[in-house]
């Protein structure tokens, strides 16, 4: 097991920047999403890694080791990462126990070995006995398994999966988080797992990354990205978070600031910066009030979204329509059209760029 | 992107692949056709451009190069519409029973042309058996209507349709079926839509199949061999055979530029045919066939059309070729009391030549399925993965054999051949080898092509999976690439080995007494007046053709789509 520590790394594809001057050190036993739409340069993160991809510019080390840089590679068969792909990349014309079994017969370790430790890690992920099946005759979460099996087997100092429940449906994709959060827990393995579902990565992830555009974003712990984002992109893609205009009014105090959003006095927590910015804003750090209550946001209701135990209440503030509001209520809501006011409980001051 | 590759030595199985696949290349591909054109264009070359101007300003070669034009387009032209219409109407229309349709419309594919011109003629010549019975025959004593110039145009315009049928039904899969609902929706009928719509989007595909024709026309030997030189209409590929066959290697400089001339004539057609795809699509996944037209009360009489035409071009030729090959003596005429296995005793067990052509072929056919089969898996992966500039040059390299025609190659192989090689000093000119290097050459594409197909449907993952598991470049190919890749190279080989068992152009420049092919003996038994022999050898090699075929389209649900040409 290693951690995996990259620097400045740079990947064109012709001109287009796919991965742009990424540093990120992630410990032993560290369990990483990279998390990002699509195109955000996640999956090439994790080919670069892999050994898939050559870095342009910056290394890429395993450990203490630096198996990347440009014009020296370590091939990714010498690198010992594991690697579990969405479409389970089970080899069709092997059976169950011979893909598991596979990376040690390339490192010929004896067959009686072989069997044991393919027998050791089916059982691990609940599939002891089906050696001789073929991957065909398997369910989709079952070849999934396979797959984390195989890595299992080898040994892997570092696991990287390439969204493995994305061809999943949504009551197994449960159930396989649990696995992987049990195969972490065994294995103490590295693991770097790359996602578009931000539940995910929140659920699994000791940390997360969030790329966007071939840069991270901001890297740290799930909590934290939704109490604390980095930028607006983290903000608005994290929990949809809403992202209004601040204006800040004096220094900070004990981890907040007197700033004015869309017209109100709030109190936002921050970071320690006091500059002109942005604030987040969550649905459950809003509250409806009157229109004249001193120090709410005023605006009028546009349209309410009945969700069960509550109704989401869609609020135009008057300072700035083009950025509507929304919160929850679980009484009865004020009708469409109504004029309303809306106090902020609990916001944050972005601190990175807008 | 030429990183160094830490802990890897520069000299490892995978370079060593490599250059095995580039040495067959080069030897069996470039090596005899840069021959040709070194021996044409410097200045001491065999060939020499004086003499090119000096043979093309020859009344002969002229007026065979002339021929040849006139023969490709016009047989090209014939091709064309049979093609078209017979791909439309099975393509479009509501038609019954079309695989047994598109069979018979592929089968001159997996009949060679010696064979069909041979048919042919036993179906209109004086003695046929079925015209005779039905009084329809020509007198005995009068000539053969089919050995004239209509008679070579006619049977390489109906040969060669296959080529366009198949053109025309892979073009028409790439038609957006919602484009002809939209002509629909917009109210025009079947007719129009056709000719609207459908034929427009067409173009490229009719343009490339007619293209390929004509490529596939002017290097056609065994038609104009077997009609052309009684009906004393010569074309450059039976001029080649004629001088090289009665002067020998000593005018190899005069049919070397022949086969020039010939080359530049199908590179053309070839040209015609690149640019015609250049902007090719392929069908989109989502593309579900369209609909066919309902014909209605008219399906019958389409039925009723289609079929004749079928039983009268691809069935009765071959039904008059087993009645040939059965009756006593040419004039006799067969009856149930007099149809006799003789001819067949004959070829097999007692002529020796026929024999040996059985074995030969047999193994010829085999080997050369077999390393094609064996160099197109390394070939096809680096095409399909590393699809750099060297490699595409040796792809296109590889193709070219297989696109000129094939008299052209074994130009190319008697001017590498004829000495022995410089070095090892072995001669392989008279030899069974010289025709195996130069099937290897020849059949090289036909092989590779479906085993490329097979390889772009293996996910990149599974080679990947195999690589984070600490799997090499060559274990990688083994262990992984091989085993999918195998029902594509296995199909390929197949193919290879119908083309190879039954093939004239090549071999028949380059035989020898004791190394005849099959289609050598067809050829020459009918050229010394042995027809009932030369149908019964025809007979048992278009069966053991059909076979193989029959065989592969049964495990064809085991191959990658598009493996079998005649399932495309």
């Amino acid at each position: 097991m290693a951690g995996v520590t990259l620097t400045g790394v740079v990947k064109r594809f012709n001109d287009v920047l796919a991965v742009d001057a990424v540093d990120m050190a992630i410990v032993e036993g560290e369990f990483v999403a990279l998390l990002g739409p699509s195109g955000c340069g996640k999956t090439t993160l994790l080919r670069l890694i892999a050994g898939f991809e050559t870095p342009d510019e910056g290394t890429v080390a395993l450990g203490d080791e630096v198996v990347s840089m440009p014009g020296r590679m370590v091939p990714a068969e010498r690198r010992r990462i594991g690697m579990v792909f969405q479409s389970y990349a089970l080899w069709p014309h092997m059976t169950v126990g011979e893909n598991v079994g596979y990376p040690l017969r390339v490192r010929r370790v004896p067959s009686a070995e072989r069997r044991h430790r393919v027998a050791q890690a089916l059982a691990a992920v609940g599939l002891e006995g089906l050696e001789e099946r073929r991957p065909a005759e398997l369910s989709g979460g079952q070849r999934q398994r396979v797959a984390l099996a195989r890595c299992l087997s080898m040994e892997s100092r570092v696991v990287l999966l390439d969204e493995p429940l994305a061809n999943l449906d949504a009551h197994l994709r449960e159930s396989m988080q649990a696995e992987f959060r049990a195969f972490h827990a065994a294995t103490g393995a590295t693991m770097i797992y790359v996602t578009h579902d931000q539940s995910e990565a929140m659920a699994l992830a000791d940390r997360v990354a969030v790329m966007n555009r071939g840069r991270v974003e901001q890297m740290t712990a799930p909590a934290d990205l939704y109490r604390r984002p980095a930028t607006d992109m983290v903000a608005q893609f994290v929990g949809r978070g809403m992202v209004v205009p601040a204006e800040v009014r004096g220094g900070s105090a004990g981890g907040s600031i007197r700033a004015r959003v869309l017209g109100a006095e709030t109190l936002l927590r921050c970071n320690g910066s006091a500059a002109n910015g942005s604030a987040c804003l969550r649905p459950e750090g809003l509250e409806l009030v009157g229109p004249d209550v001193a120090g709410s946001i005023v605006g009028r209701v546009v349209s309410l979204t009945y969700t069960g135990a509550t109704t989401t209440v869609h609020v135009r503030a008057d300072a700035a329509p083009d950025r509507p509001l929304h919160l929850h209520v679980a009484n009865e809501p004020p009708p469409p059209g109504a004029r309303v006011g809306v106090r902020v409980t609990d916001g944050w001051l972005i601190p990175g760029k807008h | 992107m030429s990183a160094t590759v830490v802990g890897r030595r520069w000299f490892n199985g995978e370079h060593v692949l490599l250059a095995v696949v580039a040495v067959y290349i080069l030897l069996f591909a470039v090596l005899p056709l840069a021959r040709l054109l070194v021996e044409a264009f410097l200045p001491d070359g065999a060939i020499g451009l004086d003499l090119v101007s000096r043979v093309l300003s020859s009344r002969s070669a002229s007026a065979a190069l002339v021929n040849t034009v006139e023969a490709g387009i016009a047989s090209t032209l014939l091709s064309l519409v049979i093609g078209l219409v017979g791909a439309l109407v099975v393509g479009l229309t509501d038609v019954r029973l079309k695989p047994a349709l598109v069979f018979l419309f592929l089968m001159p594919l997996l009949v060679p042309a010696q064979i069909a011109a041979l048919s042919w003629l036993e179906l209109l010549g004086p003695s046929s058996a079925i015209l005779a019975p039905l009084g329809l025959a020509p007198p005995p004593g009068t000539r053969n209507p089919l050995y004239s110039p209509e008679g070579v145009i006619f049977l390489m315009g109906i040969e060669h349709s296959a080529i366009v049928f198949l053109s025309v039904r892979a073009g028409l899969r790439t038609v957006p079926r919602n484009l002809v609902e939209a002509a629909r929706s917009a109210g025009a009928g079947p007719m129009r839509i056709v000719f609207d719509v459908v034929l427009p989007l067409l173009r490229p595909a009719m343009v490339a199949g007619a293209a390929l024709t004509f490529v596939a026309s002017i290097g056609n030997f065994g038609i104009p061999a077997l009609l052309g030189i009684p009906g004393r209409y010569t074309l450059l590929t039976t001029l080649i055979y004629q001088r090289l066959s009665g002067f020998g290697p000593r005018v190899l400089g005069e049919v070397g530029a022949l086969a020039l001339m010939l080359a530049g004539l199908a590179a053309a057609g070839l040209v015609v045919q690149t640019l015609a795809l250049r902007h090719h699509r392929s069908p989109s996944a989502g593309n579900v066939a369209m609909s066919p037209f309902v014909l209605g009360p008219l399906r019958a009489a389409m039925e009723g059309i289609v079929w004749g035409f079928l039983i009268l071009t691809a069935v009765l030729p071959l039904a008059a070729l087993t009645g040939t090959s059965l009756i006593k003596a040419l004039g006799v005429p067969l009856s149930f009391d007099s149809a006799t296995l003789d001819h067949y005793r004959y070829v097999l067990t007692e002529y020796p030549a026929t024999r040996r052509a059985f074995v030969n072929s047999t193994a010829l056919a085999g080997l050369a399925a077999v390393a094609v089969a064996v160099i197109s898996i390394p070939l096809g992966h680096v095409v399909v993965r590393r699809p750099r500039p060297l490699i595409r040059l040796l792809d296109g390299l590889a193709d070219a054999p297989f696109a000129l025609p094939g008299i052209v190659l074994s130009i190319a192989c008697i001017m590498v051949y004829l000495k022995p090689l410089p070095v090892i000093g072995v001669g392989f000119y008279g030899t069974f080898w010289i025709i195996l290097f130069a099937y290897l050459g020849r059949f090289l594409a036909l092989g590779l092509r479906p085993t490329i197909a097979g390889l772009r449907q293996i996910d990149v993952a599974l080679e990947e999976a195999a690589q984070a598991s600490g799997a090499g470049a060559l274990r990688r190919l083994v262990t992984v690439v091989r085993p999918l890749a195998s029902p594509a190279a296995m199909a390929g080989a197949v193919l290879v080995f119908m083309s190879a068992f039954n093939e004239l152009t090549v071999s028949i420049l380059l035989w020898s007494s004791g190394y005849e092919t099959l289609g050598v003996m067809v050829f020459n038994l009918y050229d010394e007046g042995h027809t009932t022999a030369a149908a019964a050898v025809s007979v048992l090699s278009v069966v053991a053709t059909l076979l193989i075929a029959g065989l592969v389209t049964v495990a064809a649900r085991w191959l990658p789509r598009g493996a079998l040409p005649w399932q495309a």
